[in-house]
Formats: C-alpha cells, sequence, structure tokens
C-alpha cells in the first residue's frame, strides 16, 4: 500500500516538472510582458521573473505606438483565414476524390500527393519565389495566401477520414438522386465535422506562425503578418523585451482561444483521423 | 410498376473472376421476387447492377420493357433499402424520409404529405423529429422503408433488409414487408441468404449459386421439385439428404443400395420408365430428413440401422444426426470444384421422442416413394 503511494507520488511529481519546463516560456513571456521594460532581462534568473512585484501594461501601450500592431494582426488573419476556407473547400474535395471516386490516373497522383509531404517549403521557396515574381504577385496577400491553399497533409487526413465513412450512405444518396457534387455537400461534410474541425485547427496553427515566405515575399508593413511584425522590434532601436513579449502575448492570444473553442472537435477529429502526437 | 428483365447479365470482378454469368430473369409488374443463395453467391451484386450501383460487364436491364444499363441511378426510378439501413445520421426522420423527393424538386407542400402520409402508414409519425441513433432497430428499418416508399419507385430493391434485427423482430417485421409489398403492389426484388426468410415472403424465388441462377420457383415447387442437387441441398431446413447409389433392376422391380442392403422401390410408372437409362450406372439419390421416421408407420419402406451422432431437441421436433453405411454427398459445394466433396453424417427430422444417445445404434424407417434421382452432373431425373 505504502508502495504504491510512492510510486504516485513520484509520478506526479515527474509530471509536474514535466509541465513546468513546457509552461515557463509561455508564462516566462506573459509576466515578462506586465512588467517594466528595465526589469525584464534583470530579474529573469531570480524568483521575480514569475513573481513581479510591479505591474504595467505599459509594454503593450508601446506595442501599439511603436508598430502598427493592427494591421499586422488583420493581415495575419486576413490570410490565415483565407487559407484555412478556401483549403478546408479544395482539400476535402481532393480527399474525397481520392477516396471515393474513380478515375484514371488516381493511384498515382495520390502517390504524388503523398510525395509532396515531405518536401518542406525552404526547399521549393527559391523556385517559388521566381515563379510568383514573374507573375507580379510580390507584396500582395495573394501570394501569401495561394501557394498554401492546396495543403497534401490535409488532403491524406480527409482521405483517410472518408475512407472510413459507410459506402452505403453515398450509395443511398446516389439512388435518392443526388449527384457527387450534392451528394458530398448534403451527405458527406455533415458527417465529417471532426476531420474539418482538425484540418481548420492545424492548419491555422501552421499559417499564424509563417515567417520565411512572409519575408521572402513582401517588403512593406502593409501586408506583413504577426510574425514579421515581431521580428520587426529586433530591428527596431531600443531593443525592448517587454514590448516583444507582449506582442508575443497578442499573438498567441487568438490562437489559444481558437483552441479552447475548438477543443471537443479537435480531441473528436484526432480521434477520428487516428493522427498522433 | 414495372416488370424487370434481366438478359444474359455478366459481372467479373476486378481480378476477372465471374461474379455472375449469363443471367437471366424475369420478374412480373407488381411481382415479389425474392433472390437467394448462399454468401458471395452473386445475388446482392445482381440488385445493385439493377440499382445502378454497379455496371454489368454484358447483358441487358429492362426495366418497363426500356433497356436501363445507360442510365444513372436515379433515371431508373428504383428505391433501395439497404442491409445497414444507410439512413443519414446527422438528418431527422422527416428529412431522411423527404430527401429524394427534394431531389425530385417536388413542390413542399406535396412533399410534406408524401412524408405525412408515409410516416402514417408506418407509424413514424411520432418520431419525425428524432434523429436515426435515437431510434430501435426496428423503427430504423421502418424510416429506411418510408425513405424508399415515398418516392412512389417502379421497382424496390431490398438488400438483406432484416439481418440486422434480433429473430423475433424479424418475423414481425417480414410479414409487414409482404404485407406493405402486395398493398402497395409494386415490383419488388427481395436478397437474402435465409432460405426460410424467401420461403416465407409469399413471392417466387430465384436460387443463385456461384453467380448461376439455379431455379425459379414459388417455394412449394422448389421444395417439392428442386432443380438440382444444390436446390435440393438449400431449400429445407435441414436440407435434402444426396448420397451416391446405384440402380438395378430385378424382375422389373426397381432396387438402390444401400450400404450391403438392397432396397426395393415402389415407384409409379412414370418415374420408373425415367429412371430406365440409369439402371447399373451411377445416380444420386435424395431423402428429405422429413422422409426419414423412427416409427415404423405405414409410409415406411425399409428399415436401416445407423450410428447415432448427436441429437439436437428442438421441442416440437428432433433432429437426429447419424452415419450410416452410405456416403453423404456436400450439396452446398457439389460440382463447386468439379469434384464433389463428401461428409459422412446425415440428418433425419423426427417428430416423436428418440431416447438415443451419441454412438448408440438404432433402427430408422425410410419412407422410399419420397426419393429423388439426380444424374452425375446433379440435375433432377423425373
Amino acid at each position: 500500500m505504502r508502495r504504491r503511494w510512492l510510486i504516485n507520488i513520484s509520478i506526479y511529481i515527474s509530471l509536474l516538472l514535466l509541465a513546468l519546463c513546457f509552461l515557463a516560456p509561455i508564462v516566462l513571456m506573459v509576466v515578462g510582458s506586465l512588467k517594466p521594460d528595465a526589469k525584464v532581462l534583470i530579474e529573469a534568473g531570480s524568483l521575480k521573473a514569475v513573481l513581479p512585484d510591479q505591474l504595467s501594461l505599459q509594454n503593450y501601450s508601446d506595442v501599439f505606438t511603436r508598430v502598427d500592431f493592427m494591421r499586422y494582426l488583420l493581415n495575419s488573419l486576413l490570410i490565415s483565414g483565407s487559407i484555412v476556407v478556401v483549403g478546408l473547400a479544395v482539400n476535402s474535395l481532393a480527399g474525397y476524390a481520392f477516396a471515393r471516386m474513380q478515375w484514371r490516373g488516381r493511384d498515382l497522383m495520390f502517390a504524388l500527393v503523398l510525395m509532396i509531404m515531405i518536401v518542406p517549403l525552404e526547399a521549393i521557396a527559391v523556385p517559388l519565389f521566381y515563379e510568383v515574381t514573374l507573375l507580379g504577385w510580390r507584396d500582395t496577400y495573394i501570394v501569401q495566401i495561394v501557394p498554401f491553399i492546396a495543403n497534401a497533409f490535409s488532403i491524406c487526413l480527409f482521405y483517410t477520414f472518408f475512407l472510413g465513412l459507410p459506402r452505403e450512405l453515398e450509395e443511398a444518396a446516389r439512388i435518392d438522386g443526388a449527384g457527387v457534387f450534392r451528394t458530398f455537400v448534403s451527405i458527406i461534410v455533415p458527417n465529417a465535422k471532426p476531420v474539418f474541425a482538425t484540418v481548420a485547427i492545424l492548419t491555422f496553427l501552421m499559417q499564424w506562425g509563417a515567417f520565411l515566405w512572409p519575408l521572402m515575399v513582401t517588403s512593406g508593413e502593409a501586408v506583413r503578418p504577426l510574425p514579421l511584425g515581431i521580428a520587426a522590434f529586433y530591428t527596431l532601436p531600443p531593443l525592448q523585451w517587454g514590448d516583444i513579449f507582449a506582442f508575443g502575448v497578442m499573438m498567441v492570444a487568438p490562437i489559444l482561444i481558437l483552441f479552447l473553442l475548438f477543443q471537443r472537435w479537435f480531441v473528436r477529429g484526432v480521434a477520428a483521423t487516428g493522427i498522433k502526437g | 410498376m414495372a416488370a424487370v428483365s434481366y438478359k444474359n447479365i455478366g459481372k467479373s470482378f476486378d481480378n476477372g473472376a465471374p461474379a455472375v454469368t449469363d443471367f437471366n430473369l424475369d420478374i412480373k409488374d407488381g411481382e415479389l421476387m425474392v433472390l437467394v443463395g448462399p454468401s458471395g453467391c452473386g445475388k446482392s451484386t445482381l440488385l445493385r447492377i439493377l440499382a445502378g450501383l454497379e455496371t454489368a460487364s454484358q447483358g441487358e436491364i429492362l426495366i418497363a420493357g426500356e433497356v436501363v444499363n445507360d442510365k444513372t441511378a436515379q433515371q431508373r426510378n428504383v428505391a433501395m433499402v439497404f442491409q445497414n439501413y444507410a439512413l443519414y445520421p446527422h438528418m431527422t426522420v422527416r428529412r431522411n424520409i423527404e430527401f429524394p423527393l427534394k431531389m425530385m424538386r417536388l413542390a413542399k407542400a406535396e412533399i410534406k404529405r408524401r412524408v405525412d402520409a408515409t410516416a402514417k402508414l408506418l407509424e413514424l409519425d411520432m418520431m419525425l423529429e428524432r434523429k436515426p441513433k435515437q431510434l430501435s432497430g426496428g423503427q430504423r428499418q421502418r424510416v429506411a422503408m418510408g425513405r424508399a416508399m415515398v418516392r412512389e419507385p417502379a421497382v424496390f430493391l431490398m438488400d438483406e433488409p432484416l439481418s440486422n434485427l434480433d429473430a423475433k423482430l424479424r418475423v414481425q417485421i417480414r410479414a409487414e414487408i409482404s404485407a406493405l409489398q402486395r398493398r402497395m403492389n409494386t415490383t419488388t426484388l427481395y436478397v437474402t441468404h435465409d432460405q426460410v426468410e424467401a420461403m416465407t415472403l409469399g413471392g417466387r424465388v430465384a436460387v443463385i449459386n456461384q453467380g448461376c441462377l439455379q431455379q425459379v420457383a414459388d417455394p412449394q415447387a422448389l421444395y417439392e421439385q428442386p432443380a438440382n442437387i444444390f436446390v435440393a441441398g438449400f431449400i429445407g431446413n435441414p436440407g435434402m439428404n444426396v448420397f451416391k447409389t446405384e440402380l438395378h433392376s430385378e424382375h422389373d422391380q426397381l432396387t438402390i443400395r444401400w450400404g450391403q442392403q438392397q432396397l426395393s422401390l415402389s415407384l409409379d410408372v412414370k418415374r420408373k420408365e425415367a429412371l430406365q437409362r440409369y439402371i447399373c450406372k451411377p445416380i444420386f439419390a435424395g431423402l428429405r430428413p422429413e422422409a426419414i421416421s423412427c416409427e415404423d408407420t405405414q409410409n415406411v419402406d425399409a428399415t436401416i440401422t445407423v450410428k447415432v451422432e448427436s441429437i439436437e431437441a428442438l421441442g416440437h421436433e428432433y433432429l437426429l444426426y447419424f452415419k450410416s453405411d452410405v456416403v453423404a454427398v456436400d450439396t452446398d459445394r457439389f460440382l463447386s470444384d468439379g469434384e464433389i466433396t463428401m461428409r459422412s453424417i446425415m440428418v433425419a427430422r423426427l417428430a416423436g421422442r428418440v431416447d438415443a444417445k451419441a454412438g448408440e445404434k438404432i433402427e430408422l424407417g425410410l419412407m422410399l416413394k419420397q426419393l429423388y434421382f439426380f444424374d452425375e452432373g446433379g440435375m433432377a431425373v423425373l
């Protein structure tokens, strides 16, 4: 009995330590954003890093005066939002076509899609850059949206989910007189909410933090997203960590809210599509 | 309402193996036709070909005299009830039933009128606002029926609609389907693997095995005059005992060999004549379990000694499994691989109580007037 108790205690202690490791950066960021700028680095090594004696919102107001935060935020929302919405439509239709429709070359195409998954953006960034330059798309929203709409990973998630839906549902709809598109919209989509939620959240997360590509293809503040906004602080003397933390908090907050709102769907979607980790 | 015809229908699987070969069947307008056969015999494929869910590799499908091979499922005006019902889980009962009508772009008032009428007929009117998962198996089954009926289709297709229900409910809904079909007088194709279900629905029955039509007839004719060994073994519960024997003639008296015994047959003139050319040749003989008795009644023409294997008491009757001097044929697999598979156990269906134990020897009476004969190819000899 006593032994069991000891095992439990040690498990909880290790879990607590692990949780601390993961939470510490976020806590430090939030606390740091609320401290006077001068104290952020000085107190970083002491207990005061997490228990400040003086709180202020000065850093937050600094963010708004030093850079056009609202512009960055709206840009990010527009870009990530568009990619999510259009991406859901495109990738779900593609996943459905791969999972359920018969067409010549389907398996070859699907193999190609799978292969695209392992090509990182960094590997094709330069040729892609030439391409969009030729198209005259630089410094626009489009250049930050279009290349990321079709997504091999999302297609695979949809594909796996649709494969698991009972085929009879579609056959019943066909006999009832629904065409392929109508079947997709009226029968498949309503029964695939979990996978739509999962793909939406994953895509949004991925795009919200996009840095390299926007840096390459944009030059002005007008169309740049949040990650480039935070980077602007490094080139905007004096270097104020409090402001950077405040910016960081405001950048992470929408994602946290989104996750909390859709948590139920997200967890179900992860279970249903069999993604792990 | 419409007549349906399968004309020389063939269908192969992707790997080239035949699923259905040269299938011909005519279903009359308003008729209930049951397709029955063991799992994998091609009966569901035939139904799906008619529905337009699969295409035939060869042959023609006719609905109301019109070739429909190139028509879509909707254009064929057929409705189907699936084995797992395939109700749309996100829609209420009302929305499930009205879905096909919406696809037909009917007026709202007409849709409502038809849905309400169908729901009333199927006693679903109290649960129109529920979702399928809030319904019992039987209720779901009725919603699936409703969704098919509400369109007033030319042909109803039912793919094992009762197999997800428990035994008691199955009997009840089977009767309901049969009554409903007579009332609506819509041509219906009903697929099942359960021969009892096939026999009790009341329509003609088409027995299918390995993608080939074996026999079409009403249930009684299938039982009394099976066209071949497969039908003889498949229809009836348990099926017919078929065994290999030899026919002999002594002083104008036909006999068959049962182990060491020669059993005399008293047959009418017509059957005697039909059997003449099989004398001294191997032949298959079949005896229904009902034609074997443990009491010495006047119908019994011969007695044999058998070794009891097991006894199943069913309350009102007993099934006695026994081994005898003859070797029984596995009717399910007769000529399926080009050769005959044997099984050593035969079965008798006895009305009276049997006080024997496994391993004991007892005497059984055979009603040889009820003997069936099949030639070496398995076809019935009159």
